[in-house]
């Protein structure tokens, strides 16, 4: 589904990216852990065409991810969606516009279709009753319930998550990883890159440690994250799973 | 002054100043559509990431903000005929007031355009949507929002600073009301029909400004 291979990006001297090859088969969750400055959400970035990179290649069902063939890029987008650390959502519209947004400007669906399937997307993410909530009378966690419906109304082959949760307070971080599980037990292709450890392990088919551009270390979620051979994936699950020590 | 008095006033001025109004409202407009084509040129400029634009952009804004729109009248309908440009003394005011005002138009519009949310634009584009509908549904819509009230209250500050034409004997309100005084000696009657003309232009674009602000506040 989502083919990574040898992927290289720099910022000027600076590698961010270092020879990353990853998959992301259907129906599977791949989460990517890591230290932030590890590259993963530039990593999830360049899978959906938001940052160029320039070595290695990016494939999507096949079709290569190539900023400079803009029809094309737009293709992958309208077939891989993301949700955003920080939702992202369009401020001057409405939650229900946000939803259908995409599939009335993007895929040219009827008003009338996408409007029935974005209060079906609402309802199924817990928001039935909000559709005309404005993003700011919405908590965060509303918002990214928002997002994800939106990315869905897409119906998406995959869906990046770019640090979902990391936006949020604490008590609505719940809310938000439930809808996600949901989407996986549903069998959606997902790719997650995240802080929640608990939910690489509850819910990932594959976890992936990253630091400094690289993959570190990869498996299930059990053999990475309860017992990972390398040293710095320990240090990363020590400093992450008891901050005080 | 009693009422009366002041009818028979307003009744035997009004017709005059209501000659004044429509050159008010005529110089206010057409310096609108200068200072906003202007404005926009400036703030494109300055937010191009280029300094060759930027530069000159800033001078330019710069420049115009620091000379009182009084001495910029002054410069158009006096000096500019030495260099052979002859205007009248109503294109005189509408490019005076024009220009003046696109230094700060060019302020509102850039603070516009550096205000819209890089995410949401970044969301659109992350949708498949294209680069005009992007344009069209993300970045227009929001900017548009956020303008039209700094907007609008430009227009108010122009339709007042029009008075300051009457240097270069425009003959709008307050030239016509100064003549109209300074022949039959009604100050308080004639400057207060002026003060209320300038009102029944001013006030509906106030309230009109303040519902835009309410509506668009909400995000």
């Amino acid at each position: 589904m989502i083919e990574i291979d040898g992927l290289q990006k720099s910022y000027g001297p600076l590698r961010v990216l270092d020879g990353i090859s990853l998959r992301v088969p259907e129906g599977q969750v791949v989460c990517v852990i890591g230290p932030s400055g590890s590259g993963k959400s530039t990593l999830l970035r360049c899978v959906n065409g938001l940052e160029p990179y320039q070595g290695g290649s990016v494939r999507v069902d096949g079709q290569v991810v190539n900023r400079e063939h803009r029809a094309a890029i737009r293709a992958v987008r309208q077939r891989v969606c993301m949700v955003f650390q920080r939702f992202n959502l369009f401020s001057h519209r409405t939650a229900l516009q946000n939803v259908t947004e995409g599939p009335i400007y993007a895929l040219g669906e009827p008003r009338a279709a996408a409007e029935a399937r974005g209060r079906e997307l609402l309802a199924q993410v817990g928001l039935a009753g909000r559709e005309g909530s404005y993003p700011r009378q919405l908590s965060g966690g509303q918002q990214q319930r928002v997002a994800i419906a939106r990315a869905l109304a897409m119906r998406p082959r995959a869906v990046l998550f770019d640090e979902p949760t990391s936006a949020l307070d604490p008590e609505l971080v719940g809310e938000v990883l439930t809808v996600m599980r949901d989407l996986a037990r549903g069998g959606m292709t997902m790719m997650v890159v995240t802080h929640e450890i608990g939910f690489a392990r509850s819910v990932g088919d594959h976890v992936v440690f990253m630091d400094r551009g690289k993959v570190v270390e990869e498996g299930p979620p059990g053999e990475i994250l309860t017992a990972p051979r390398e040293p710095r994936t320990q240090d990363f699950l020590h400093r992450v799973l008891h901050p005080l020590d | 002054m009693n009422l009366a008095g002041f009818l028979a006033s307003a009744r035997d001025f009004l017709p005059i100043l209501l000659q004044g109004v429509w050159i008010t409202v005529a110089l206010t407009l057409c310096a609108l559509v200068i200072a906003t084509l202007l404005g926009l040129i400036w703030a494109l400029m300055r937010t191009s990431g280029l300094r060759w634009l930027e530069w000159p952009a800033l001078a330019i804004v710069n420049t115009l903000r620091g000379i009182p729109i009084i001495v910029q009248l002054f410069y158009i309908y006096f000096v500019l005929p030495e260099f052979g440009v002859d205007l009248s003394a109503f294109q005189a005011g509408v490019i005076g007031l024009g220009v003046a005002y696109s230094a700060y138009m060019g302020e509102v519009f850039r603070s516009g355009m550096l205000a819209v949310d890089p995410g949401a634009v970044e969301a659109a584009d992350s949708l498949g949507l294209s680069r005009f509908r992007v344009m069209t549904r993300v970045i227009l819509p929001q900017a548009t929002r956020i303008v039209l009230p700094p907007y609008g209250n430009m227009l108010i500050m122009m339709l007042k600073d029009s008075s300051q034409a009457s240097v270069i004997t425009v003959a709008e309100i307050s030239t016509q009301s100064r003549l109209i005084a300074s022949s039959t000696f009604k100050n308080q009657e004639v400057f207060t029909l002026a003060a209320l003309l300038y009102l029944a232009l001013s006030v509906p674009l106030i309230v009109l400004v303040g519902r835009l602000e309410k509506r668009f506040g909400r995000g």
